[in-house]
């Protein structure tokens, strides 16, 4: 799945510089558009990945992001409604706790946590989404593959 | 000194479940007894019997305990536990499985050497009958929990991809463990674990066992003692359970009426960490 890119013509990239390829799970009701989701990644790294929406974060279970590590993605990005902004009232709430444990359990057994991200944006402010992404993004880059 | 105390621990077991047999007030005594060289769980229902009553075995016995409660209709149940058994008992409460008002308990104390040998953290029953409680155990006092929390992040990714490859897949863990007995399991549906392929591929079959454990597990170790590959699991339910704390504040096993914070919002169970990172 991590096979190095070929610099395209006319780019100054060098062969080798890792791209992950990441699994995005987002909310429906703060970010309802799939496509605009991956337009906010850049191309290469949207050319390897999957952007899944989902009726509200409670419904990201925690094997989602374990199977997609399995399968050999480098990172799982989850974006939700901020806290208080659920349409369910509390269902990012519920989302929230088991991302934490999720990510300690990834630590204790040497899977960076930082390559579960999980962040509550405002869809106001597409920009400030867009920093989030890209500053997970280059977290990434320097965590490399994770297989 | 040593034979004594173990002679002097089991004799008040049988005294305190001869006692309950006489008595009537329950229908029997669950208790283990040794079958050549192991020991297995038994019923036992006249005092002649517990001649045979063996207290130093392990075994997760809250789940025959279930079973029985499920055949009677009524009458009340003798079971002779150790901290964990109990803490299995209060979960299965949790879901309604058993009812804890037709258990009476013979709470037995874990001694220093069985509670090094489980790396247990809380070798005790709430109500103790037989034995002195050593008190709790901190992690890092056990040896092996030290060195896994000491290892830096590849140095863990490493030891558990490494350990975790051995796994050939025979489901002991999850068959052995009370608390883990969903009627269809995540584990079996080729959706999430590749089916007919072993080693499961890391860290599915795994990690998606040890999240759904996490706010049930009550660190009895019993997955560890089942897995013919000797994988740590026990040990590694011990740390997330020390997560679990850390995070919420949650043990599991101590009181029927606490609920899983995983199952509930932040206002009933607000986070013990502070978000900022986030
Ligand atoms: S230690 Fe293992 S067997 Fe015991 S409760 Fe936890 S998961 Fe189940
Ligand atoms: S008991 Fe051990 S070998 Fe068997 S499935 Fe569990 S981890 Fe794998």
């Amino acid at each position: 799945m991590n096979k190095p890119l070929t610099a395209e013509a006319g780019e100054k990239k060098t062969e080798l510089e890792f791209v992950p390829a990441i699994a995005v799970f987002h909310c429906r009701w703060c970010l309802p558009d799939s496509d605009s989701v991956r337009s906010l990644l850049n191309e290469e790294v949207a050319a390897k990945s999957v952007v899944i929406p989902l009726n509200c974060t409670a419904r990201m279970e925690a094997e989602f992001a374990i199977k997609a590590l399995s399968e050999g993605f480098d990172g799982i990005l989850i974006l939700g409604c901020e806290i208080g902004e659920c349409h369910y009232r509390t269902g990012n709430h519920r989302a929230l706790k088991r991302l934490l444990l999720l990510r300690d359990i990834l630590a204790l057994v040497g899977i960076y946590p930082e390559r579960l991200g999980f962040f509550w944006v405002s869809p106001f402010d597409q920009e400030n989404i867009r920093l989030t992404i890209n500053e997970y993004l280059d977290k990434l880059q320097e965590l490399g593959s994770f297989k | 000194m040593a034979e004594n105390d173990e002679r002097a621990r089991i004799e008040e077991a049988r005294r305190i479940a001869s006692d309950l047999l006489e008595n009537g007030v329950v229908m029997g005594v669950l208790g283990l007894r040794r079958v050549e060289s192991h020991v297995e769980p038994y019923l036992f229902t006249t005092k002649d019997e517990l001649r045979d009553l063996n207290i130093s075995g392990r075994y997760a016995i809250a789940r025959v305990a279930e079973n029985l409660l499920r055949r009677w209709d009524e009458g009340a149940l003798g079971i002779i536990i150790r901290g964990c058994d109990e803490r299995h008992l209060i979960e299965l409460s949790k879901k309604k499985s058993v009812d804890l008002k037709r258990i009476i308990t013979i709470g037995l104390a874990c001694t220093d050497h069985e509670a090094k040998e489980c790396h247990c953290l809380r070798p005790y029953p709430q109500k103790i009958d037989v034995g002195k409680s050593i008190g709790d155990v901190d992690y890092q006092d056990h040896e092996t929990l030290a060195r896994l929390m000491e290892m830096d992040i590849s140095e863990r990714r490493r030891f558990w991809s490494d350990i975790f490859n051995r796994c050939i897949k025979c489901y002991g863990c999850r068959n052995s463990c009370p608390l883990c007995n969903c009627e269809d399991c995540r584990l079996e549906e080729s959706r999430w674990v590749r089916v007919g392929e072993i080693p499961p591929e890391f860290p599915s079959f795994h990690l998606i066992r040890a999240f759904h454990m996490a706010d049930k597990c009550v660190g009895c170790g019993a997955c560890e003692r089942a897995c013919p590959m000797g994988i740590p699991l026990g040990k590694l339910h011990q740390l997330i359970r020390e997560d679990m704390k850390r995070l919420f504040k949650y043990e599991t096993g101590l009181n029927p009426e606490d609920e899983s914070p995983l199952q509930n919002d932040l206002e009933k169970n607000p986070l013990e960490v502070q978000l900022d990172e986030l």
